[in-house]
């Protein structure tokens, strides 16, 4: 798979994951997307992201154990991969570098 | 929540737990803070997004599109590509290609074929000029008099129509008849249309040849000795010769002068019916010698139909003929003598209705409800093909997934590839399509040759024309869409490298499309069910009318008729020749007995009249008017009808001999409750008055116009002792065993009288056979129908389960190689289609009983829940299920574990 540059959304959610740790599954996924971004979040979208990204093998997904109160349904872990956090880090850091000489910019009226 | 879970099913089957487990926790939240109903329509609201964002970001952006956009500008170049490349393609699977043109040929063909029928039978406008402002005119509701047939007026009445509108450019008259045509000492029996002076005018026809009749052709009765020939029988009876015109024929003995022939294609304005010879009105007397009626206003007998004005719509015509109609009616009611006023205000009450009338006099309506139910059935069997053709082409696409995939990666784009396959399943269908029209044509003929020879039906022809010809090609496009769509759209969606990496196996054709396709099969059987169901139930409604008993003994019972009438015959030597036929009729070789009656019995005709009965005080309003019918000495022995009470007639019953009758047992019951009729008398109206009469007998109910109408009160006098016979059926008892005396029965009549024309010569059977025509069409054609449904959804079903078998090869090694044996593989295969088998029977079932109504008139003797054919139907379908499922499962149990599991 050639090497592509990560779109905002996919960005968004590989660090949603990240930032979940041992907790990411669907449900809190698209909260903490939602909490941290302040906008409304298509489940629907945040799925086909998380299915795309792991095609792209930038997360991995376990399948953990049936819980009485999603019926008995199991949950599905997603981590972001080596990788995914190889292009975040250089993507962060491209950031950085590019935000590094500007004026810090302050709350608009 | 559990609808949620339900359409949780449209999700794909790899995410559907956790995305379910998902949405159940988002709803055990919402619960608590919003309430379960509205959690309960956010979870459904949820899984309908994911299902669909699921299903259409499946594929990869297209990045190689643009390289293809700049051939595709020229579009012609593209289709004919692909159309070139379809045929290729086509020809590559021949097998595939035979069997898919072959279930369209049958699907298109059937549809076609009732179309064409439907068509020209109810929708088709008469070959004539602005069929569009023809209208009906029709005047129901009570009448005082004689009534000849549906929708008729008398003819004084037609004239006030003719003579005394506004809003009408012209009025027509017709009546139709048959009648006796001599040429150069030929006679047969021809069917003519007795038709106002104007006729042709105000329909706006021109003569193939020679002139129509014009207005002048309506002056003085009798003095219009003139015919006019359809073009048909000028083609068939003088080889289209234009030298006819002026030659004389004779007409029921009447010198008449042939003055024109009608344009080709016109068979008159009765749909579905024909006429041989034209004759004006002016010449009733001759063409029924029996009655006239001209200037009679208590006799109605002629259709009326009539072209609008310009500029006139149907409601004002409606509304101005209505003034109209109400003046005659009631100048007509004043002039009726010995009127109740309850009778008087009933008759004044009636209303003109007028219909458009541009699709022609409708003959028969019985014939609508069958043939639209008839086209119900071809347009499922053509559904159900779509979705076997949909199945085929989806498994196909499986296996062609190779060849997209080098197609996509080669720079096709997926819109391109979706119009390939369409282009491919617009070819099959086309090529179903022409072939169709054969299929169509044959099925038309044989339906054709159903109907009795002697019916209305005769003017309706197989070949295509240009309304059957665009029915077939849109039903074609139709159905290629139909089936083509879905497989074209999903045949879009395939991943590239997947496919090409993916060698042998089937693992992306993946469970979502299986899921399709057993859906396809699981409709295909709830159809076919529904086909079967009514396949059963017409079959057994036939069953019974065959099985039930009319009363009479019709093995064995030949039939014929003459109209002496029409010959110049006068009414004593009518009287002379119907007996002496009778009595050499008896003396034929194995004929055991012969009588006639002037009401033959099974042609759907009856004679009413009204009678008062000795000792019954009959109530306002009462139906008075039993069946009444005159026939001859024997009668009763001839037909095998059991005399109860009394004695039958026989040669003393003579005309100046004692006014006798006989009835049957509800005529007994209705007026005399459990006493005898025999010695009781009964008083009823003729032409000459009222005569009465001594009832000397009692005979069994019969069924008597035919077999489904319900029995009736008759009553029966000698035919000797009625004194205006202008025809006579006659009926020939022959001797068990012994073909129908056909032959001898003509010799007879050529002795007798060369020049009467023998007709309606055949055995009671035929006759009890052509009264079921309709009966016998749906019980056909449904049985027929069914049966390629049935074939259809088994070469669909067996289709899908070796499909699915072949793909679960991997897993059935595994399961066989870990210990299952051949009958649990078997078994496990089996439950797969007993699955997908009760989905379908349940469904079919539940439409079997919900649609059933429909079909209930059409049914004798028997509901549409009928238990023998709804269950008739689920165990034909049961047995033919499991047979075409049972061959995949034993090829399932037949897999070697190890070359399965080495293969993948």
């Amino acid at each position: 798979m050639g090497r592509e540059a990560l779109g905002e959304f996919e960005h968004l959610v590989l660090l949603a994951v990240a930032r979940l740790g041992a907790d990411a599954y669907g449900v809190p996924i698209v909260d903490e997307l939602a909490r941290q971004t302040g906008r409304h979040v298509s489940r629907a979208s945040v799925y086909v992201a998380l299915k795309r990204l792991e095609n792209k093998g930038l997360i991995v997904s376990t399948l953990g154990d049936p819980t009485p109160e999603r019926g008995g349904r199991a949950k599905r872990y997603f981590q972001i991969s080596p990788l995914a956090e190889r292009r975040l880090q250089e993507a962060r850091t491209a950031l950085m570098k590019m935000w590094a000489d500007l004026p810090i910019v302050q709350k608009h009226p | 929540m559990k609808l949620a879970a339900l359409l949780g099913l449209l999700l794909p089957a790899a995410e559907r737990e956790e995305l379910l487990g998902d949405i159940q926790e988002l709803y055990t939240r919402n619960a608590i803070r919003k309430g379960r109903a509205r959690a309960s329509l956010g979870a459904v609201a949820e899984v309908l997004s994911l299902a669909i964002r699921s299903r259409v970001q499946r594929g990869e952006p297209g990045r190689y599109r643009l390289q293809f956009e700049e051939k595709n500008r020229n579009h012609m170049d593209a289709s004919l590509r692909d159309i070139r490349y379809a045929f290729r393609t086509l020809g590559r699977a021949p097998g595939f290609t035979f069997v898919v043109v072959l279930m369209l040929a049958l699907g298109i063909g059937s549809n076609t074929a009732i179309f064409s029928l439907l068509d020209q039978l109810l929708y088709r406008p008469l070959p004539v000029h602005d069929p569009d402002s023809l209208v009906q005119l029709d005047g129901p509701g009570p009448f005082r008099g004689r009534t000849m047939g549906p929708k008729v007026f008398s003819y004084p009445m037609y004239r006030d129509f003719r003579d005394r509108n506004d809003v009408f450019s012209g009025v027509l008259a017709r009546f139709s008849t048959a009648a006796t045509l001599m040429t150069g000492g030929q006679s047969e029996r021809v069917q003519a249309e007795i038709v106002s002076g104007n006729f042709f005018e105000v329909l706006g026809l021109q003569p193939a040849t020679g002139r129509l009749f014009s207005g002048a052709d309506e002056q003085t009765p009798g003095g219009h000795p003139v015919v006019v020939l359809s073009h048909g029988f000028w083609t068939r009876r003088f080889g289209a010769n234009s030298s006819v015109v002026g030659q004389s024929v004779t007409v029921n003995s009447q010198p008449m002068t042939i003055v024109g022939v009608s344009p080709e294609g016109f068979h008159g304005v009765v749909t579905g019916d024909s006429f041989d010879v034209a004759v004006p009105a002016m010449m009733k007397a001759v063409m029924t010698p029996a009655w006239n009626d001209l200037d009679h206003r208590f006799s109605r007998w002629v259709t009326v139909m009539a072209r609008l004005k310009p500029e006139t719509t149907i409601e004002q015509s409606r509304a101005r003929m209505n003034v109209l109609y109400k003046q005659i009616v009631e100048r007509e009611v004043s002039e009726m003598p010995g009127l109740g006023d309850a009778s008087r205000k009933r008759l004044r009450e009636k209303s003109l209705v007028i219909t458009p009338g541009g699709r022609g006099v409708n003959a028969d309506e019985d014939i609508a409800a069958p043939l639209l139910t008839m086209m119900a059935m071809v347009g499922l069997v053509l559904i159900i093909a779509c979705a076997n053709i949909a199945n085929l082409i989806l498994a196909r696409s499986a296996s062609r997934r190779r060849e997209i995939a080098v197609r996509l990666a080669l720079g096709a784009g997926r819109g391109a590839l979706v119009r390939q396959q369409l282009v491919e399943s617009l070819l099959l269908s086309l090529a179903g399509g022409v072939l169709g029209l054969v299929v169509a044509m044959f099925c038309g003929r044989g339906v054709m040759a159903m109907p009795p020879a002697s019916d209305g039906i005769n003017s309706i022809s197989v070949t295509p024309d240009a309304r059957v010809l665009l029915f077939a090609l849109g039903t074609s496009v139709i159905t290629a869409m139909l089936f083509g769509l879905g497989p074209a759209l999903s045949a879009g969606r395939g991943a590239v490298v997947t496919a090409l990496k993916d060698e042998g196996g089937a693992v992306m054709s993946g469970k979502g499309q299986m899921r399709v396709r057993k859906g396809l099969v699981v409709a295909q059987v709830a159809l076919s069910l529904l086909l079967v169901a009514a396949g059963g139930l017409f079959a057994r409604s036939l069953q019974n009318l065959r099985q039930f008993d009319p009363g009479f003994h019709s093995d064995g019972l030949v039939e014929f008729a003459v109209e002496p009438s029409l010959n110049g015959y006068t009414q004593p030597r009518i009287q002379e020749l119907i007996a002496r036929i009778r009595q050499e009729a008896a003396r034929l070789p194995n004929v055991r007995s012969a009588s006639m009656a002037t009401m033959p019995i099974m042609t759907g005709d009856y004679w009413q009249s009204t009678v008062s009965v000795e000792g019954y005080q009959a109530k306002e309003g009462e139906d008075m008017n039993p069946e009444i019918n005159a026939v001859g000495p024997d009668f009763f022995r001839t037909l095998g009808i059991e005399v109860i009470r009394g004695r039958e007639f026989d040669e003393r019953d003579r005309g100046g001999a004692r006014q006798v009758a006989v009835v049957n047992e509800t005529f007994q019951r209705y007026f005399f409750g459990e006493e005898s009729a025999v010695g009781r008398r009964v008083t009823f109206g003729g032409p000459r008055g009222f005569v009465d009469r001594e009832v000397v007998g009692v005979v069994r109910d019969t069924k008597t116009a035919d077999v489904k109408s319900d029995t009736n009160r008759v009553f029966y006098f000698p035919i000797a002792q009625e004194d205006q016979v202008d025809n006579a059926s006659f009926y020939v008892r022959t001797a068990g065993g012994t073909p129908a005396p056909g032959g001898a029965i003509r010799d007879m009549m050529r002795r007798l009288d060369p020049s009467l024309p023998v007709f309606s010569l055949q055995t009671m059977e035929a006759r009890m056979r052509d009264s079921l025509f309709t009966d016998r069409l749906l019980a056909t054609l449904s049985t027929a129908f069914a049966a390629l449904a049935t074939l259809l959804a088994a070469v669909g079903l067996y289709g899908v389960m070796s499909y699915a078998v072949a793909r679960r090869r991997k897993e059935i090694g595994v399961r066989m190689a870990l210990g299952a044996n051949a009958s649990q593989v078997q078994r496990m295969v089996l439950a797969e289609i007993s699955v997908m088998a009760a989905i379908g029977i349940v469904i079919g079932l539940g439409a079997a009983l919900s649609l059933g109504s429909l079909v209930r008139a059409a049914l004798f003797g028997m509901t549409p829940m009928d238990p023998v054919a709804l269950i008739g139907a689920v165990g034909l379908l049961t047995v033919v299920i499991f047979f075409a499922g049972w061959m995949p499962a034993r090829k399932a149990s037949r897999i070697e574990p190890l070359r399965a599991l080495r293969t993948e």
